[in-house]
């Protein structure tokens, strides 16, 4: 079946709409867009729209008390909460440095969980 | 009293990029003033992504943003004073600060730069009627409680106002185990950007009430609810539309203002209706050498374009204090009193 959707690119803040159109489920063509990742957006929303998820844990030792921590890359949306509930066990004790790798491939997917940000030991 | 050429005052990404471009443009003693402990301003509590597309093309968080400057200024000579708040500047450019480790200190500067960020609108701003019991809270402290403290700021929220920093708290929120009934918005569009809109409300069925207001809240110790109405087109609640939630905590996202009582006590002036520091092309305010940027002189969407505006104040400071200091070497004599030498 033939059917096209309108969505809003959510990738920078320019909100390009997007036209995208479907012969089933196969994305047959994507308009709209300024740019690639634009592209890109369009597709994956249509197949498995994903995001980046951000939180943050606690963290022992460190000059502050809460590490901010997100997905490397983004994950799939209706798996969010199962993200969360895993990211939530995580004991962090400092010092971590930024983009360093806390979960590798969290819930069997290729992205991990990384720390958005380095936190030095409290002397 | 200690001379510097240049005192930046506010560690966020407009003061750390000032500094850093200043010192890339040939400025050896610059100072930086931060009141909180560490640097990044309210990037450090922005813990989402959604920085750095322009700048960096990457999608970054706002504690990763922060770090790529606060690297460079550790690397470098430039002396960072965190954990002191500046109490007074003046027009002759000395800076008058304090912290427990130095206690109170005084410095001047050829140059100062101005970036000290913006406040958020309270419920009294805006008058909303009704006790003040505990959980109700800006957005944006709401978001320091939750992301720099780890505090739960409570079990069902009402937000009100549709501003980029309430959206946020909007997923923030339901991410960490909250329930948030609505997001209530006056205006009969969203105020935040559309993306936000999508990422941070619509992926989890959060109503978005338009034309909508809060007309009381309820409760002495602890708020138990609100009452909210829907509004005509001049703000006025409509008889006959009032409903109730039930709520134990309240989220005002109702605007930024600068926060500019530094430069008002030195007598430079402000916008009068934003607020913000006059200045003209080159980030100087009215008072000469005393240049400004960042959320102090107008409030920014995107940190990207703090950066940028931070530089740019950088640059003309560094300028500014290379062709003082160029004259006062040529002119030994040079009389104007604002510019003798050390
Ligand atoms: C909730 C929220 C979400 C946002 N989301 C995004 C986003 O997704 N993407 C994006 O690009 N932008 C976003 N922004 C915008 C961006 O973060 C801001 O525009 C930017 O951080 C402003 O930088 P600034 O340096 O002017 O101010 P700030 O970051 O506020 O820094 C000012 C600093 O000055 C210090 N200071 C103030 N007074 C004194 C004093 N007297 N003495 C010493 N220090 C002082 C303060 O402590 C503070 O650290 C968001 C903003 C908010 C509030
Ligand atoms: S298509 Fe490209 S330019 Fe347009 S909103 Fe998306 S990312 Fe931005």
């Amino acid at each position: 079946m033939m059917n096209q959707r309108t969505l809003s690119c959510i990738v920078c803040p320019k909100e390009c709409a997007l036209e995208v159109s479907m012969l089933d489920k196969v994305v047959t063509y994507i308009s709209g867009y300024s740019c690639e990742r634009g592209r890109q957006y369009a597709h994956d929303e249509i197949l498995c729209p994903s995001r980046i998820i951000t939180t943050t844990v606690s963290i022992e030792g460190g000059v502050c008390k809460r590490l901010p921590v997100r997905s490397s890359s983004p994950f799939p949306k209706e798996r969010i909460n199962e993200w969360m509930r895993e990211v939530k066990e995580l004991r962090v004790k400092a010092p971590v440095q930024v983009g360093e790798v806390l979960i590798a491939g969290i819930l069997g997917t290729g992205t991990d969980v990384i720390s958005s940000k380095s936190v030095a030991q409290d002397q | 009293m200690e001379r510097f050429e240049l005192a930046v005052i506010g560690g966020g990404p407009a003061g750390l990029a000032a500094a850093l471009e200043a010192r890339q443009n040939g400025i050896e003693r610059i100072i930086l003033f931060e009141r909180e402990r560490e640097l990044g301003g309210i990037l450090q509590q922005c813990v989402h992504s959604g920085f750095g597309l322009h700048l960096f093309k990457e999608e970054l968080t706002g504690p990763e943003y922060a770090e790529r400057f606060i690297e460079s200024v550790r690397q470098s000579d430039i002396v960072c004073k965190t954990d002191t708040t500046v109490l007074e500047i003046s027009g002759d450019r000395t800076v008058k600060a304090v912290n427990a480790a130095d206690g109170f200190m005084e410095i001047g500067a050829d140059a100062l730069i101005l970036a000290t960020g913006c406040r958020e609108r309270t419920r009294e701003a805006i008058g909303i009627p009704g006790d003040r019991p505990a959980g109700i809270f800006t957005a944006g402290s709401a978001q320091r409680f939750m992301n720099l403290e780890g505090y739960r700021i409570g079990k069902r929220a009402v937000i009100l106002g549709s501003g980029d920093v309430g959206l946020i708290m909007a997923r923030r929120l339901t991410l960490e185990g909250s329930e948030v009934a609505a997001v209530v918005e006056a205006m009969p569009a969203p105020s935040g950007l559309n993306r936000n809109v999508i990422q941070c409300l619509d992926d989890f069925g959060i109503p978005l009430l338009l034309s909508h207001t809060v007309i009381s809240t309820i409760g002495k110790e602890r708020l138990e609810g609100v009452r909210i109405a829907q509004v005509d087109s001049r703000m006025q609640p409509i008889a006959g539309t009032e409903s109730l939630i039930p709520c134990d905590a309240l989220l005002v996202s109702v605007g930024l203002i600068p926060e500019n009582e530094l430069a008002l006590q030195a007598g430079i002036s402000t916008h009068e209706d934003s607020h913000g520091l006059a200045v003209d092309e080159r980030m100087q305010t009215d008072a000469e050498g005393i240049f400004a940027c960042g959320n102090a002189v107008s409030i920014h969407s995107l940190a990207d374009y703090v950066t940028v505006q931070g530089r740019l104040a950088g640059r003309s400071a560094a300028s500014f204090i290379l062709d003082r200091r160029g004259r006062t070497e040529l002119e030994p004599m040079y009389q104007d009193g604002r510019h003798t030498a050390k």
